[in-house]
């Protein structure tokens, strides 16, 4: 995914559960823009008709990759899907694709790093995730065998936005619970609140979070490391901020090996690195096992050396992940 | 070398689809859904009814006497070489590949997870049972006795003679998703070609089966010569010529074909087995020789610039002209002096 080309067709993924919002959401996006091309992918009949838009229906199959890599699964009706509409004289500006209440992001996600024809003609730009303000405890809380992920807790993992919906169905304390629950899971996407799906598009659309020129680009505050979680969670979200120049035989053997063996649990990752010998800063995002990375703009003159990562997964060990990252900075 | 234009037509769309009969004339299909069927000396031509949301697959029967169309609008109509229209057959998925038995009696349809046989008036005789994924393509063993759909898995058998519940006669497994699939005119070999960027063949009906790896992405065009001695795969901008001569490919190194710059849409071979066409989304149309020796680097004979995205390429009945396709819908026939 070559991000800096801007005449790649944007493609934001909708995810959320039925119920949720989700075709209100994408409904009122249309209605606000008005005159632009969309179209919309979708794997379920929604409970709303959807307006002023090609709307193409496909049923979600999703293959897993035979590269050796367990968690390297991607959507084959999606490949062929946006291959045949790329190919089409029709150019769009912009493409969403609705996933079911319970999806899984990652094969999604994946397909634009596995495919080249996709990578070669479209950007991936976010993950979108709606929440329903009122149900979503009810959600998180629903006990799951334990090899079944539970769905609510995936989609705001791997969400580069959270739209929490239906916030006048509940009190200022309960629509700060629930803000409390999403940032347990994922301390980095920003929330936006709304009722009857009404947002500011520009929150939502053409934000770029894969785009390797933004990671880490909202500057996130890091977590306070010490901060309590009230709920017994395993999945987490995990930053770290460690000043210094890194060994980049170092580096690689220990990402590779963290991927290796972590990359069914980490979701997302992220990262700004300070190579040593190198006057620019390394640049990665990654969705599961899958990364893509590369050489960024310079550090500037008085610009401290330092790295930002960023992990949302599961049993993730923040003090074992920075003290093996530490392993990596040159002595 | 490729020479004067002889005609053009205009489809409203993307050019997904031409395949020329052993009779001479032209079906083409476009993303867009028209669809026609051109005379291949002059360039008349006569419209068909439109495919909502585009045509998927064409094919012609052995004799030239029938043609099918299948759309993603879950529709397959077969016409006469006139453009009359014999029969019908709706399904509920996109109709990714058709194609037509040796003996011309049975016509194979890949529509979503499901392959469908019909007669030759779309009267349907058996529905398969569903594959656990959606079927990308559709092959006759020469014999006409088997046919194979391609999916993820690899590549189920179905014998109509036999058929009684719809289930396969016998699999080719292979773990990944099969998205291309090619017989040797020999009726020695089965290819698929993988979104894992491998081609898996098997021997048939020996059991014996070999991967080819190491290719750099996805494998969607695979192409037998008539005499089944080098079977092409395009992968991204490069081409590669195995050799399936005697004992087959294991051990050999194939040849290479490295002249386009962005990825081969397209491959026809000629009649005679001794030339390939290639097109490519760089609008290069290029004529190649068929490899003198394995592992050697093929030079081209001919290279044509189409103006735009090139999308299929073919050669006429005689092999004496070909076609190209474009992807702002123009079909161009151009005289070949080889």
């Amino acid at each position: 995914m070559d991000a800096s080309t801007d005449d790649l067709v944007p493609v934001t993924v909708l995810t959320g559960f039925l119920g949720s919002g989700k075709t209100t959401l994408l409904n009122y996006i249309l209605t606000e823009q008005h005159g632009k091309r969309i179209a919309v992918i979708e794997n379920e009949f929604g409970e709303i008709g959807i307006d002023d838009a090609l709307v193409l229906e496909a049923e979600e199959e999703i293959f897993e990759m035979n590269n050796g890599c367990i968690c390297c699964t991607v959507r084959g009706d999606l490949i062929r899907i946006l291959g045949n509409l790329m190919k089409r004289k029709d150019r769009f500006d912009h493409i969403v694709i609705e996933t079911t209440g319970l999806a899984d992001p990652a094969p999604v996600a994946q397909t634009f790093f596995v495919d080249p024809e996709i990578a070669a003609q479209l950007r991936l730009d976010a993950i979108v995730t709606v929440v329903d303000a009122k149900h979503l405890e009810m959600h998180l809380d629903d006990e799951k065998p334990d090899d079944i992920e539970n769905e609510a807790v995936e989609q705001l993992a791997f969400a580069d936005r959270v739209v929490v919906n239906k916030v006048d169905l509940v009190d200022a304390d309960q629509l700060a619970t629930v803000h409390s629950r999403i940032r347990e899971i994922n301390a980095y996407a920003p929330l936006v609140d709304t009722t009857h799906g009404r947002v500011d598009l520009d929150a939502i659309l053409d934000v770029g979070a894969f785009d390797l020129d933004r990671v880490l680009a909202d500057d996130p505050e890091f977590l306070d490391p010490d901060a309590e979680h009230q709920h017994d969670l395993s999945v987490t979200s995990v930053g770290i901020e460690v000043p210094g120049e890194l060994d980049v035989e170092r580096l690689n053997a220990w990402l590779g090996a963290l991927l290796m063996e972590r990359g069914v649990d980490i979701f997302r990752s992220k990262g700004i690195l300070a190579p040593a010998g190198s006057e620019q800063r390394y640049v990665f995002q990654g969705v599961h096992m899958l990364l893509d990375g590369r050489m960024d703009r310079p550090w500037g003159p008085d610009e401290e050396r330092t790295n930002k990562l960023v992990f949302i997964g599961r049993n993730l060990d923040r003090d074992e992940l920075e003290t093996s990252f530490r392993t990596c900075l040159v002595s | 070398m490729i020479g004067d234009l002889i005609w053009s037509h205009g489809l409203d769309d993307y050019l997904n689809c031409l395949d020329v009969s052993s009779s001479g004339p032209l079906i083409v299909g476009s993303l867009g859904g028209d669809a026609a069927i051109i005379d291949g000396d002059t360039g008349e031509h006569r419209d068909l009814q439109r495919h909502e949301m585009g045509v998927l697959s064409t094919a012609w029967d052995p004799s030239g006497q029938r043609v099918a169309v299948g759309g993603q609008d879950g529709t397959v109509r077969i016409y006469d070489p006139m453009g009359g229209q014999i029969g019908q057959i709706n399904t509920d998925d996109w109709v990714n590949d058709v194609a037509w038995s040796p003996m011309e009696t049975i016509l194979a349809i890949a529509s979503g997870k499901t392959l469908t046989l019909t007669d030759a008036d779309a009267q349907v005789l058996h529905r398969c049972q569903p594959r656990s994924s959606t079927i990308t393509s559709v092959a006759w063993a020469t014999t006409g006795l088997r046919v194979g759909s391609a999916a993820y898995g690899g590549i189920a058998w179905y014998d109509p003679e036999t058929i009684t519940d719809g289930r396969p006669t016998r699999e080719h497994e292979f773990k990944g998703s099969a998205l291309s699939i090619a017989l040797a005119p020999s009726g020695k070999w089965a290819c698929a070609g993988f979104q894992d960027a491998t081609i898996h063949l098997w021997k048939l009906w020996s059991g014996d089966e070999l991967s080819m790896s190491g290719y750099p992405a996805k494998i969607e065009l695979l192409a037998f010569d008539p005499d089944s001695h080098w079977m092409v795969s395009a992968c991204l901008e490069e081409l590669t010529f195995w050799d399936f001569s005697g004992r087959g490919p294991r051990g050999r190194t194939p040849a290479r074909g490295a002249v386009h710059d962005r990825h081969v849409t397209a491959v026809a071979w000629h009649r005679s087995g001794e030339y390939l066409l290639s097109g490519g989304a760089d609008g290069r149309v290029v004529l190649w020789p068929a490899p003198r020796r394995r592992g050697e680097e093929v030079e081209p004979l001919f290279v044509h610039h189409a103006g735009d995205t090139v999308s299929q390429v073919a050669w006429n009945s005689e092999g004496t002209a070909l076609f190209i396709g474009c992807a702002d819908g123009r079909i161009e026939a151009r005289a070949l002096e080889i």
